[in-house]
């Protein structure tokens, strides 16, 4: 089990990590911050041993999708599933090229977050989701089309 | 460019200082609220007297306290690790005579168990009412293996790296979702009591109940036929019984003007609403474009497949002899 001072270091590090996979996965501020405790408390419940920084910042993501899952299930009035999370309402609007990713469905969102933000490779992405590699790479080439639609029509030249 | 962009983009989002500064702190309430080992074994012991107990002394009644009663009301405290859940909607006494009369007689006592390690889970009883299509199991949890969090209806245990619960899978049905209510009055640091609510579509069978990842469940047969009374209207698109009420998506989007649309959520403004013989009005729940006010009722649920129906639990026994009428916005549907 993580010492105070280990866990600390670490909500400092990734506490934002965590927290901006969750947004990107729900779209929505609240849910994502109370996804984002919710992993902390796990972390500090978790008992098997991390073996690297690393180790522990992808845990922390993979937990974050997991949580964002049942917040999504558990949403009362819809079953929807994590392929189809609404889009993002009015209020939780961002502007600019964020709130165009935010407007593609969710399966796109993550990878498009963890592939051109954290850096992840799809190899990585992949083993994160627990997903096929194929399987991010078709995602993020969708997703890059939809984007290149999206900007296209924004910019009037469609 | 995109790149480039996105990432200026993505660096700007941050959590807001005040949970910042709540997760950093939850060293300091977890330490204390985590179940101590020390406490297992002799509390093990004790359970098991409270299981013999709990077999020669069934309360049909128990499990209504966490539907409908107070007991069953819990506040979102992040700061209190021990003891998180979402609130159950708005709260009213049990009415112990309508309890009696309408609820209590489809009570059926259950007898199951599944462990791992050292925590076991008993389902106690259950209602299924097949008129709402809504049904709820009375559960009994000896020796979490941690702290427990209550979140979104769920019961998760902080022990393993993807969460652990009180997994409820009814067969036949795609995507049923469980919400969990604590029992107050009976639950201690060791032995958690709750109620498991969850939706059912007309074709299942039977209930599973797993913990966590195993494989052994309690599997529990679902009855075909609800001894409840019931109040259908419009055909059968709207049915009210004691317990719960079902509505078609089509009756409730009567009016809107986006009927068009694919997924029937968010609805569009509404509320739902039984009224009395005396003029009385009990308002069940208020939709609002997502932003939803439940507090008339302690389950809510769209049913799948196509999300056709809404299932709803209300947070009272209805006494069904004495409805005069069912009320959505304006539109009135008598019960004659």
């Amino acid at each position: 089990m993580l010492s105070d001072e280990q866990f600390t270091s670490y909500a400092n590090r990734y506490m934002d990590t965590v927290y901006r996979t969750a947004y990107h996965c729900l779209a929505s501020r609240t849910d994502a911050e109370d996804v984002t405790q919710e992993v902390f408390l796990k972390l500090l419940g978790e008992r098997k041993p991390f073996e690297s920084d690393d180790h522990v910042r992808n845990w922390l993501i993979r937990v974050a999708v997991n949580a964002c899952r049942n917040v999504i299930r558990s949403r009362w009035w819809n079953h929807v599933s994590i392929e189809v999370c609404p889009e993002p309402a009015a209020s939780e609007r961002t502007g600019g090229i964020l709130e165009s990713v935010l407007a593609l469905p969710a399966k796109y969102r993550v990878p498009i977050y963890l592939f051109y933000y954290e850096g992840y490779s799809t190899q990585e992405i992949a083993a994160i989701l627990k997903i096929p590699k194929n399987t991010v790479c078709t995602r993020l080439k969708r997703a890059r089309e939809m984007l290149k639609t999206m900007i296209e029509e924004e910019s009037g030249y469609v | 460019m995109f790149e480039q962009e996105y990432r200026q983009a993505v660096s700007r989002l941050t959590l807001p200082e005040e949970k910042a500064e709540k997760i950093r702190n939850l060293t300091l309430t977890k330490r204390q609220s985590g179940i101590s080992k020390l406490r297992v074994v002799p509390l093990a012991a004790a359970a098991l007297l409270l299981t013999a107990c709990a077999a020669v002394l069934f309360d049909p009644a128990a499990m209504l306290e966490p539907i409908f009663g107070v007991n069953g009301r819990g506040s979102y405290e992040p700061d209190t690790v021990a003891r998180m859940y979402e609130p159950g909607g708005g709260r009213t006494e049990l009415d112990e005579e309508l309890a009696k009369r309408y609820i209590e007689p489809c009570v059926q006592r259950l007898e199951g168990t599944v462990t791992d390690g050292n925590t076991t889970l008993t389902a106690l009883s259950m209602i299924v009412d097949r008129f709402s299509c809504t049904a709820a199991v009375y559960l009994k949890l000896e020796n979490p293996p941690a702290y427990a969090v209550y979140n979104s209806g769920w019961i998760l245990f902080q022990e393993y790296e993807n969460g652990w619960y009180i997994h409820p899978k009814a067969i036949g049905q795609s995507g049923m979702i469980g919400r969990c209510f604590i029992d107050e009055k009976s639950t201690t640091d060791q032995i958690l009591y709750c109620t498991l609510m969850f939706s059912l579509e007309p074709q299942s069978q039977s209930l599973e109940l797993r913990l966590g990842d195993r494989t052994e469940a309690i599997v529990i047969p679902l009855p075909e036929k609800t001894d409840m009374p019931a109040i259908l209207l419009e055909e059968g698109d709207i049915t009210l019984t004691p317990f719960g009420m079902r509505v078609k998506t089509s009756v409730l989007r009567q009016g809107d003007d986006d009927s068009g649309r694919e997924t029937p959520t968010p609805l569009a403004k509404r509320e739902l609403a039984i009224r009395f013989e005396d003029g009385t009005e009990y308002l069940i729940l208020h939709l609002n474009y997502g932003d939803e006010d439940y507090k008339g009722c302690t389950y809510a649920m769209a049913l799948n497949p196509d999300l056709e129906s809404y299932v709803i639990v209300f947070n009272r026994v209805v006494d069904v002899d004495k409805v005069s009428a069912f009320r959505i916005n304006d539109r009135i549907y008598p019960v004659t």
